[in-house]
């Protein structure tokens, strides 16, 4: 019965297996990608590189210096002698702050007087030069802390509560706030839509610049049939991909997994079928395969990375952007990914998004087989 | 064919239009039809319809006027029903092919997509890797075979099921001459065990002398259509070839002559067609102090007919006059020695030495793959040779390319002018880059034609024009050597012959020396001498006319044999003479005593009961003379 389907299945198989660029495409490049962008990826700010001017070299300047040091966000370069030296330094970016304590700061200290403390903060990347700022105003409010209640202890007065309400933050599902537990996911989403869907978009297309498509033009095949039968091996890669990504991000990435592995099995497939089905509309709708890589491109690839909460959160956008992404299949595996590594949501919490996909799937599909003529022109 | 059974294809007043507004007509009011057992063959140049034609009788282009009719189903009306039935290989050399798959799993997609029964299969395919001879290689990869193999490899797909109706796509363009042979040998086996209907189309002249009957196709409308022999005879005139020194002069004379209605200049012949005397031709040469050394009539081919059709009575040959730099005490010859060129493991150039002298159209003839295109890029110093020197103009190509590449004059296979600037434009540009001082093209322009498109984008012109105007870019610097590869690939024969008469007038005028690559076997005749190229290797080098004699003395002249009966008389004939092969209705053979085995072939035939036989000594073709040749060379080499 379905003797054309295998035949189309078993020569495309044979096709991906044989061929180098399409085998690396379809396995080594998702992962070497995951891994490359999963390292780089990472939002924390850690171990900023810092130097100290230090003009007054008093014990409270160098407790002050301590106060930054002993965190873990900043790391001690050293201290330099003077401006046109840190000047280099920050140019360089070989630091990325320098604190300038002012030759009276301990005099003013300990008279009871405000001083100033100069930050220079490399501005050239905004995101870090906030974050670097936020964690200096933080150290700086301890630092003012501990000189009050020491102010405080030497006029006799005792108090442990300086600060009357205090809140007490508890993060939860990503509780030390690592990047790397929304980031990977999230990466898994994009690399299962772009490299399968890439090659999915490649396979028809292929045949038509080489002439082979005649055979499929000319001979007694159902259009169902030649779709069916080019979709099912790109499917079958980018399962293997997704389970490949899967244990990077447990085995090497460390990612925090707290939910149902065949719920997550489950939500992979659908949206992989879906994925590759955009593809494949893709390659029935081009003349080459140039024009078919970048309708990839401005499809798939840019609309999943601005508009599937990979890096803003759905909620914080506009109106329009909403509507793209409930559009686009990767806004709800992101979703669904997201939710279940880190939240432990099951089958039924994501069953209207496993609905939506499955339509998606069928509108796809059936426009990629209407979409097939077995005619030139 | 028989007139009594129905056709098996049937076209009626078919159109076919392309573009927005469908302005270009690429199909126009054509008819024909095909019987059982016969091979029809559409012949034209690229851009003629062929393509269009039959990829409607395929199922898989919509037509716009007409009725098509495919072994009784109404193809316009229901494409899908005559996918199964028929057998179509699309143009290009095995296009159908997926490279990563062996021999034999490439047959097996096809049966499955055909969902043939197994029995069915095993023997539809045991019959055709037993005719194709591809039965050890079944499991080596489709992309290692070679030109030859792949295009049989893909006959075998598109036919796995045995079709009574076979649709081919020019498929024998760029093909090898023995893997062509042993491809007519295959499509006549069909034909006479079969009775199937074989429609295919070539852009060869000399293919369709193949076919039972042909239509003959000019942008997009049939011509003309009939038996080969039938439409030769229509061929109005006598036709001859003279030899005569100096030529240049001869032709002039024969030009100006009211009686001469036509005259090209083959390489050191000349072919008129004439009304009237030819002696009285050949006296008014000799009066003219012209030295004729040979007169001989000759028979019209299709070619000649083609270009009566089309062409609307005499016309003024084109000239290209450009002063050749000639450089003193550097003689314009092109020499190679022992030159080869490795890619890898595979060798493109194998050994070659060549030598061209000042003024000459060399010819390299070849099919695709032979190493013609590396040669000459080598040549041209666009590639460096794994071995061996040459020399352009007497300049070393490795040490000295730079004054080389002032020298010569390069058109590449493919359109490579820029296609988004007029012809006014790309002639300046080419003019600039080569520094050329005048820049007063009007002349130039004129004489080959091209003033009235002189604002016209290159890439809008038709293919012919095309060539004339990637032509004169090469020569604007009025380079002493030329190289031309495939300048003439798909160029319709009105066109072509233009451009040969360029090519001899750049020759015999300015001096130019010519080297120029082509896979038309028809078209050797131009050149002064031939070098034939296979497998990288140069494996004969001479007069056009030195080579058909090399090849009579070596295998026999050629002995044709016409009978209505002659697939009965080939059947009787073949077990005596094993060489013999079917061309058109006609059988070929060769033969070192043609009175005595004219003499065996009657009594075979008179005992097979074959009475009606007429037999004749055709000049044995360039293709034959080809397929000598290569024998040879494998012999000497294994």
């Amino acid at each position: 019965m379905l003797s054309r389907l295998f035949a189309i299945i078993r020569k495309e198989t044979r096709e991906v297996l044989r061929d180098r660029i399409y085998l690396s495409l379809a396995i080594a490049v998702p992962l070497i990608v995951t891994v490359l962008l999963g390292l780089g990826f990472v939002l924390d700010v850690k171990n900023l590189p810092v130097v100290f001017y230090d003009q007054d070299r008093s014990s409270l300047s160098r407790e002050y210096i301590y106060s930054f040091t002993n965190s873990e966000y900043f790391r001690l370069v050293g201290f330099v002698a003077g401006p046109a030296q840190f000047e280099q330094l920050l140019q360089s970016g070989a630091v990325r702050a320098v604190v300038v304590i002012p030759p009276d700061f301990s005099r003013k200290l300990h008279g009871g007087k405000q001083v100033a403390v100069q930050i220079l903060v490399d501005g050239s990347f905004a995101a870090r030069a906030q974050i670097v700022s936020g964690y200096i105003a933080a150290i700086d409010a301890q630092f003012n802390a501990q000189l009050l209640s020491r102010y405080l202890a030497g006029k006799g007065v005792v108090t442990t509560n300086l600060a009357p309400v205090s809140t007490e933050g508890r993060v939860w599902y990503n509780p030390s706030l690592e990047s790397k537990n929304s980031v990977v996911p999230g990466l898994m989403v994009i690399t299962l839509m772009f490299y399968p869907g890439l090659l999915a978009a490649l396979v028809v297309v292929r045949e038509k610049e080489r002439g082979t498509i005649f055979n499929l033009y000319c001979s007694p095949v159902r259009r169902w049939e030649v779709i069916a039968g080019k979709a099912v091996p790109y499917i079958g890669v980018a399962f293997l991909d997704y389970f490949l990504i899967f244990s990077l991000s447990i085995l090497v990435f460390q990612v925090r997994f707290v939910g149902n592995f065949f719920v997550l099995t489950l939500a992979a497939l659908l949206y992989i079928t879906c994925c590759i089905g955009v593809g494949l509309v893709i390659s029935v709708f081009c003349k080459t395969q140039v024009a078919a890589m970048l309708a990839t491109f401005v499809a798939m690839m840019t609309p999943s990375l601005m508009f599937s909460g990979m890096m803003t959160p759905i909620a914080s956008m506009d109106r329009s952007a909403q509507m793209i992404s409930r559009v686009i299949p990767a806004s709800y595996f992101m979703g669904m990914a997201r939710g279940v590594y880190l939240k432990g949501l099951g089958f039924f919490y994501y069953l209207p998004d496993f609905l939506t996909l499955l339509l998606f799937a069928a509108v796809v599909y059936g426009i990629a087989v209407l979409g097939f003529r077995k005619r030139v022109g | 064919m028989s007139a009594t059974a129905p056709p098996v294809i049937e076209v009626k007043g078919l159109w076919r239009f392309y573009g927005r507004w469908k302005k270009v007509e690429a199909v126009r009011d054509v008819s024909f039809e095909v019987g059982r057992g016969e091979i029809f063959g559409l012949i034209g140049p690229d851009g003629a319809g062929k393509t269009s034609i039959i990829q409607t009788l395929a199922g898989v282009l919509k037509a716009h006027r007409g009725c098509v009719s495919v072994g009784g189903i109404d193809v316009l009306a229901n494409p899908e029903a005559v996918k199964g039935p028929v057998g179509y290989m699309p143009q290009g050399l095995g296009v159908n092919l997926y490279e990563s798959l062996s021999v034999q799993e490439n047959i097996e997609f096809f049966r499955d997509l055909r969902k043939l029964p197994e029995k069915t299969y095993r023997e539809n395919r045991a019959h055709l890797l037993n005719m194709t001879r591809l039965g050890p290689f079944v499991q080596r990869r489709a992309g290692n075979l070679s030109g030859g193999m792949r295009q049989k490899l893909a006959l075998i797909c598109a036919l796995i099921h045995l079709p009574d109706v076979i649709l081919l796509d020019e498929p024998t363009t760029g093909v090898d001459p023995i893997s062509r042979q042993e491809f007519w040998q295959i499509i006549r086996r069909l034909v006479q065990e079969r009775k199937v209907a074989v429609l295919l189309s070539t852009s060869y002249m000399d293919e369709a002398e193949r076919c039972h009957r042909i239509a003959l196709l000019h942008s997009g409308r049939i011509i003309e259509q009939g038996d080969p022999e039938d439409l030769r005879a229509k061929a109005a005139g006598q036709f001859a070839a003279i030899q005569a020194e100096p030529q240049a002069s001869a032709l002039q004379i024969l030009q100006a002559r009211d009686d001469v209605l036509s005259t090209e200049a083959f390489g050191r012949e000349l072919r008129i067609r004439f009304a009237g005397d030819l002696q009285t031709i050949e006296k008014a040469l000799r009066d003219r102090q012209i030295a004729v050394s040979n007169v001989a009539r000759r028979e019209p081919d299709l070619e000649d007919l083609f270009l009566q059709l089309l062409s609307a009575g005499k016309q003024q040959k084109p000239e290209l006059r450009i002063p050749a730099s000639h450089v003193v005490g550097f003689p314009a010859t092109v020499k190679s020695a022992a030159v080869t060129k490795r890619f890898g493991d595979f060798v493109a150039v194998d050994t070659v030495d060549l030598s061209v002298e000042r003024g000459e159209i060399f010819g390299l003839l070849g099919p695709n793959g032979a190493g013609k295109t590396t040669l000459i890029k080598m040549m041209c110093g666009l590639l460096g040779p794994s071995a061996g020197a040459i020399q352009v103009a007497g300049f070393d190509i490795q040490s000295e390319k730079q004054q080389v590449r002032d020298q010569i004059g390069y058109m590449s296979q493919h359109f490579s002018l820029y296609r988004d600037l007029t012809v006014r434009q790309n002639l300046r540009l080419y003019s600039d880059l080569y520094g050329v001082r005048n820049t007063n093209f009007r002349g130039l322009m004129r004489s080959l034609g091209l003033e009235e498109f002189e604002s016209r984008l290159a890439g809008d012109l038709p293919t012919g024009l095309r060539q004339r105007l990637s032509l004169l870019c090469a020569v604007l610097h009025g380079p002493p050597v030329l190289f031309l590869d495939e300048p003439t690939s798909g160029v319709d024969p009105v066109a072509r012959r233009t451009f040969w008469d360029l090519i001899y007038s750049l020759s015999r005028e300015s001096g130019v020396t010519v080297l120029v690559s082509t896979h038309y076997m028809n078209e050797a005749d131009h050149c002064d001498r031939l070098g034939l190229m296979h497998q990288g290797r140069l494996i004969a080098v001479d007069t056009p006319a030195g080579l058909k004699q090399t090849s009579e003395r070596r295998s026999g002249r050629l002995l044709a044999i016409h009978t209505p009966g002659f697939r009965e008389a080939f059947d009787a004939i073949r077990p005596v003479y094993p060489g013999a092969f079917l061309y058109g209705d006609r059988i070929h053979l060769r033969s070192f005593d043609a009175r005595s085995d004219e003499r065996r072939v009657l009594s075979l035939l008179s005992q097979a009961g074959i009475t009606e036989v007429q037999t004749s000594e055709p000049q044995i073709s360039m293709d034959e003379t080809f397929i000598d040749f290569i024998r040879t060379a494998e012999m000497v080499h294994a």
